[in-house]
């Protein structure tokens, strides 16, 4: 089966730093793929790179088949590869309503819509990351939410888009242990629905429960691919995560 | 904190901003005092061209420092259309609004790629070149003199003010349409996180260009009446003092409320008169008036007005709906 998104050799260098270093990773439809390296590995400008917010020097991206490589990033959203951001990125001086009825006003969700109202639609996003009910919390601002509300609202926002595909840059960064539960069963539950994921962590904890597959990134380059299992015994792997973060890699 | 039962109130309420414009439609019957009438005609004008700027920095986050290039190239082309053309102030103020729109989309290109102060600062130099251009053509401009002689809007002041308030309540009653439509609300997401609307599929720059023609057009009607109210322009209109007005006034009200800033503008030309006596102190006062409400009212003298009535502000008007169905669900 032809693979859902594909890059091919990308590479991004920031002067004489390379980020992502002629990287290729294929992902198929339906899986999560876990992303995982140190911290300054590369996965966020990887993620950067694959929905236009940074053009790469050189390699393509295929979106089904389709090279995305140029287009801008809202246009990608629009084809159904959308994502969130590392850094939580609500609009912070709207409710959490309309949060997500911006992103139900996008071309995409127009197009999806066919009969149903924006409000409604909105309304249904908001139900599947839990957000409400309680109704009230709908009329609250975005920056009145919690941490762990406004991980899900970014999460809302992105499935108003009714995506193909989507990229979570650490969802369960700065959860506590009531959030951390809620949002592994939200990513669980959305796969379980047909959405294709693939979530970036620095952490494996909660990655090894959920990614049917895990890439892994240190310095721009994937150094190992395979199943939870797999990677745990690699010994690439291992090194990598040398010293501290050796041991956060298989608590 | 806004919830289901004072969004419903609050929904239910809006009939009260209409007590507004009736006053001023009524407020001739205390006086028609020409000095007076002209206080209230400037500050319509004011209200206008503070509230164009409020849908474009205060609404959709381009924070502008030179509001006054939309404002004082419309004052030209109406004056140029009324002297060379004879065209009627009728005409000459929609056109001027036209060219407003068309200014628009030429500062709505650095801003694509500059952003925040370095879109404010870049924006505070085009007035200047434009005043320059103007200086360098007097032929046509009238260079340092300006254009005088320009027809009147009417030579009955009472016309004048109601011609002045029609386009302030009209003006501000589209502006707040657009500020509460989803266009609104994606000029909202916008000024809050430019990336994070992108990633959300909306196209960003399709919908700046959108806020800075409408904003340049509301400016440049402002600016055209001003022409015609004056029966003159000259190159000072394009002095940034014009361009930081907008933004005193509509902050004074509050920010990204549009209807705000018709008070700053009203409280404004209102104190300006009243300290023209002492006029070595109107610096002095007004920056303490400005101080005070700044330092108890940081949101702006609207918010707090409509805060502690419980008044509505703006909100997405999609949320309408919401009121329906649920009326229909709780009979
Ligand atoms: N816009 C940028 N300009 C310059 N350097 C950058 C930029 N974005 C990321 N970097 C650098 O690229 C490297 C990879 O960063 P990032 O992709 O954020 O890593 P990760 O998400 O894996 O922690 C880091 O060294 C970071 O400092
Ligand atoms: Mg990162």
């Amino acid at each position: 089966m032809n693979p859902i998104l594909e890059t091919k050799n990308l590479h991004k260098q920031f002067g004489g730093l390379t980020a992502v270093d002629n990287f290729s990773l294929q992902i198929k439809e339906g899986e999560i793929l876990g992303l995982i390296g140190p911290n300054g590995a590369g996965k966020t400008t990887f993620f950067n790179l694959i929905t236009g917010f940074l053009k790469p020097d050189s390699g393509i991206v295929l979106l089904k088949g389709k090279n995305i490589t140029k287009l801008k990033p809202h246009k990608i959203a629009n084809l159904g590869m959308v994502r969130t951001f590392q850094i939580i990125k609500p609009f912070k001086q709207m409710l959490a309503v309309e949060n997500v009825a911006v992103a139900c006003l996008s071309d995409r969700a127009k197009r999806k819509r066919n009969g149903d109202d924006i409000l409604s639609k909105t309304l249904k996003s908001l139900r599947q990351v839990e957000i409400i009910p309680p109704a009230e919390n709908m009329f609250k601002l975005a920056s009145e939410l919690s941490h762990g509300y406004t991980k899900r609202l970014d999460i809302a926002r992105a499935l108003a888009l009714e995506p193909e595909i989507i990229l979570l840059d650490e969802p369960f960064g700065g959860l506590g242990l009531k959030e951390t539960p809620i949002m592994n069963s939200l990513i669980k539950r959305l796969n379980e629905q047909g959405l294709t994921i693939i979530i970036i962590e620095h952490k494996m904890r909660e990655l090894m429960k959920l990614a049917h597959r895990i890439a892994v990134m240190h310095f721009g380059e994937k150094i190992a691919e395979g199943t939870p299992k797999e990677i745990s015994k690699n010994q690439r792997v291992c090194q990598a995560y040398l010293g501290k973060e050796g041991d956060e890699l298989f608590v | 904190m806004v919830n289901m039962k004072n969004l419903k109130e609050n929904i239910s309420k809006r009939g009260l901003i209409f007590v507004i414009p009736i006053l001023l439609l009524l407020f001739p019957i205390l006086t028609t005092d020409y000095y007076i009438l002209t206080i209230l005609i400037t500050a319509n004008i004011y209200a206008v061209f503070a509230s164009s700027w409020d849908l474009l920095g205060g609404v959709t986050g381009q924070f502008s420092l030179g509001q006054a290039l939309f404002f004082g190239v419309a004052a030209y082309m109406s004056g140029a259309l009324n002297l060379y053309l004879g065209l009627a102030p009728w005409m000459t103020i929609p056109l001027g609004g036209a060219f407003g729109v068309i200014v628009g989309f030429l500062v709505a290109l650095p801003s694509l790629r500059l952003k925040g102060a370095y879109f404010a600062i870049t924006s505070l130099i085009f007035p200047g070149i434009l005043a320059t251009l103007i200086l360098m053509y007097p032929d046509i401009t009238g260079g340092d003199s300006g254009l005088y002689g320009l027809s009147s809007i009417s030579s009955e002041i009472l016309i004048t003010y109601y011609a002045s308030l029609l386009l302030m309540i009209g003006s501000i009653f589209v502006l707040l349409r657009i500020a509460n439509s989803n266009m609104g609300l994606i000029f909202r997401s916008i000024r809050d996180d430019e990336d994070a609307a992108e990633a959300t599929g909306i196209n960003t720059t399709k919908y700046k260009f959108y806020s800075f023609a409408i904003s340049g057009f509301f400016a440049g009607i402002a600016g055209g009446f001003q022409a015609h109210l004056l029966m003159f322009v000259g190159p000072y209109i394009f002095n940034a003092f014009y361009s930081f007005q907008a933004i005193l006034f509509a902050a004074l009200g509050g920010i990204g409320t549009i209807i705000g800033s018709v008070g700053g503008a009203y409280l404004m030309s209102i104190l300006n008169e009243v300290l023209r006596d002492i006029a070595e102190f109107r610096v002095i006062v007004t920056a303490i008036v400005m101080l005070l409400v700044f330092r108890f009212l940081p949101r702006g003298l609207l918010r707090e007005i409509t805060r502690r009535l419980g008044l509505p502000l703006g909100f997405w008007s999609g949320l309408k709906k919401l009121r329906r169905s649920k009326d229909e669900s709780d009979s």
